[in-house]
């Protein structure tokens, strides 16, 4: 009959085996869990619905296809112009290789079109509306790119958006440095309503 | 000894006693009904019910999260999130009902395993409602530290291996990105890895962590892959390439060992003994296998196989019928002298044949469907009939090891069905409502399957047990 190998802390381990959790502390235990997954799960959407209601609303022009992820389904990929954003970042290469969060402010030019005036490391305290990016060896990566649409949809939208690609628009609403996208165009058909 | 030989020595044992009058016909009938039912009931039916519950969860949540990921843009925002709660709430409420009704493990893992993947959906799905999506890495971590504290809870082995998964997907995507430093990394590594290591301590501590033949396996098909991936010359048609691959290490298995019968490409070792002895044998069939699962993929049938089969594929061919009728002819001579009935052995030439078909279906597919004028229905009909092959073979093998109590059979071919599960949910090729409506209707099929061997086995045990008939009886003794 062989030996049980012990360990310097098996005496620890025989006392976490023997201990069994009440099933009241057991069920208090797991809906702390609970809370903790819902609320975390649930926190994202609140403030992206707060900024979809209460937030300003800016017009983007943007180009866009058609592709799709397994989790949620087919979507507009779509890309915003930053090649005008004035960089007030300090980049220090040495730390990251060049990569760090930055904060990018909007403003709206004379047509009416929204566009990425700067981007700063800390939000501006001039009340501006920004986003939260991430900057990256001279480019930026936005949280907006994509715009999820119905699979049946989605390729007549990429088709619309290819017989047009020069009048294509997102509709991006701005509270407090959260942004949600409201809406795609293109010209005035909203890209949900596209027939097939 | 496994429990099945423990149980084929107690029935000799018990034909014995009634031979030497020892014990009376009743009360042989009597034990072998006890131990028949004790063997159904702890071992085969668990194991099998286990399996068949799990999978059918699995393909239920996958199949939900597909039918979520068709982007129902009709329906207004807050119901949309609403719904992507629904998987985590239902999650929840098994969870509660466990604890409530003090439920065993099974219940523990299946509760453990809806949160987790109910928590992902939860948080993929407000990115998609809004259209804004927060860093991958962070969807994968923030779902994974949320689900490790189920991991102590439940002592759930599958929400590990989910919390492995997703913080291995969360380093890939850190490392892709390079959104942390190699120090960063490193020490990511350290703290999430070692986050499991209580967990893992107390497994081995209770001695609940064993199987290691899964890993051994695993380990093997992967070390084969890998060497053949190395290896592989870019101007090589790597089908063609794999072909050669799998052929020659089991042509070589055959030739080196005298029982050539298990090295057969239709044949998978059972025993681990089998296995050591017939390694060779079994990368081959390794590679075979992975072949089935390259060609389940569409994009391969409409893009590739046209053209790159065409040059080797027609020499291959009749080089693998020749060695298959070689071989084929080799085992029905052998079988031959062993059996006088001739119609015996033109049977096991029969299996020996088809048995060494299976390597012979993609190229022969191949073929037919190239005469094919229609390219899709081609495709379509070539996937349809490798996934079903590849799914064949996933479920016989896991049928096969829990029937002959294999474990290490059991988990490779519930491995197969997870992969060709997981592939078919990430392929893009098929719509999202198909799959998830067919997702839903198999992981349904498999829970009322479960639901109707668990009813039967219960009439079963509940059936008096059969006298064993007067020819069974001794003939003379103490019992007359």
């Amino acid at each position: 009959m062989t030996t049980e190998k012990r360990f310097f802390f098996s005496p620890w381990l025989d006392k976490i085996s023997e201990w069994r959790p009440s099933k009241v502390l057991l069920l208090l235990l797991f809906l702390l869990l609970a809370a903790l997954q819902v609320g975390f799960s649930i926190y994202p959407s609140i403030r992206s619905e707060s900024a979809a209601r209460n937030g300003q609303e800016y017009k983007f022009r943007t180009e866009a296809y058609d592709p799709a992820d397994p989790f949620r389904g087919r979507y507009l990929q779509f890309r915003l112009d930053t090649s005008a954003v004035k960089n007030r970042l300090e980049i220090d290469d040495s730390r990251s290789a060049g990569r760090q969060i930055c904060y990018m402010t909007i403003a709206v030019g004379s047509d009416g079109i929204a566009y990425f005036d700067e981007a700063l490391p800390k939000p501006p305290e001039d009340g501006r509306d920004y986003i939260k990016a991430r900057y990256r060896y001279g480019s930026f990566d936005l949280p907006m790119q994509q715009y999820f649409l119905d699979e049946e949809i989605a390729p007549a939208a990429e088709q619309a958006f290819f017989a047009d690609p020069n009048n294509c628009f997102i509709i991006l609403r701005v509270q407090k440095g959260t942004s949600v996208v409201t809406g795609m165009y293109v010209g005035d058909l909203l890209i949900d309503q596209v027939e097939f | 000894m496994t429990q099945e030989k423990h149980l084929q020595w107690l029935n000799r044992q018990m034909q014995e006693w009634l031979n030497q009058g020892l014990a009376d016909p009743e009360t042989v009938a009597r034990l072998q009904a006890h131990y028949r039912l004790k063997a159904r009931e702890t071992k085969r039916l668990p194991a099998l019910s286990f399996a068949l519950v799990i999978l059918g969860t699995l393909l239920v949540l996958l199949g939900v999260i597909l039918i979520l990921a068709k982007n129902w843009s009709a329906l207004p925002r807050l119901a949309r999130v609403f719904i992507s709660l629904i998987p985590l709430l239902a999650g929840i409420g098994l969870g509660i009902f466990t604890i409530l009704g003090d439920k065993g493990r099974l219940w523990k893992e299946i509760s453990g395993l809806v949160v987790s993947i109910g928590l992902l959906t939860a948080m993929a799905m407000t990115g998609q409602v809004y259209h804004v999506i927060s860093d991958p890495s962070h969807l994968f971590l923030g779902t994974a530290l949320l689900s490790l504290p189920l991991v102590y809870l439940f002592s759930a082995d599958l929400t590990a291996l989910v919390y492995l998964i997703l913080i291995s997907i969360y380093f890939g995507v850190a490392a892709a990105q390079r959104s942390l430093s190699f120090g960063g990394l490193l020490l990511a590594g350290v703290l999430l890895g070692g986050a499991l290591k209580p967990w893992l301590l107390m497994q081995i501590h209770q001695k609940k962590l064993q199987g290691h033949d899964l890993w051994l396996n695993l380990a093997l098909g992967l070390t084969g892959f890998i060497w053949f991936m190395a290896m592989l010359p870019y101007w090589i048609p790597w089908q063609e390439f794999l072909y050669l691959y799998f052929l020659l290490l089991i042509l070589g298995d055959a030739f080196l060992y005298s029982d050539a019968a298990d090295t057969l490409p239709g044949n998978w070792p059972l025993s681990r003994e089998d296995a050591e002895h017939h390694t060779l044998s079994l990368l081959g069939k390794l590679a075979l296998y992975f072949l089935f699962y390259i060609f389940t993929f569409r994009g391969l049938w409409l893009y590739q196989a046209q053209s790159s089969f065409r040059p080797m594929t027609y020499g291959i061919l009749l080089v693998l019928f020749a060695l298959a009728a070689g071989f084929t002819f080799v085992l029905y001579r052998q079988s031959k002298f062993q059996q006088p009935d001739l119609m015996e052995a033109a049977a096991d030439g029969g299996m020996t044949a088809l048995k060494w078909a299976l390597p012979l279906l993609p190229p022969v597919l191949i073929l037919i469907f190239q005469k094919m004028p229609d390219r899709d229905a081609a495709s379509l009909l070539a996937v349809i009939c490798f996934n079903l092959v590849f799914f064949g073979i996933g479920l016989r093998l896991l049928l096969r090891g829990i029937s002959q109590n294999r474990l290490g059979t059991a988990n490779l071919g519930l491995f197969f069905l997870v992969l060709i599960i997981g592939t078919r949910f990430l392929d893009i090729d098929f719509s999202f409502l198909v799959r998830g409506l067919v997702f839903v209707a198999l992981g349904l099929g498999f829970l009322f399957t479960n639901l109707w061997m668990v009813r039967k086995s219960r009439e079963k045990a509940e059936e008096p047990p059969e006298a064993p008939a007067a020819s069974d009886a001794p003939k003379g003794g103490a019992a007359q």
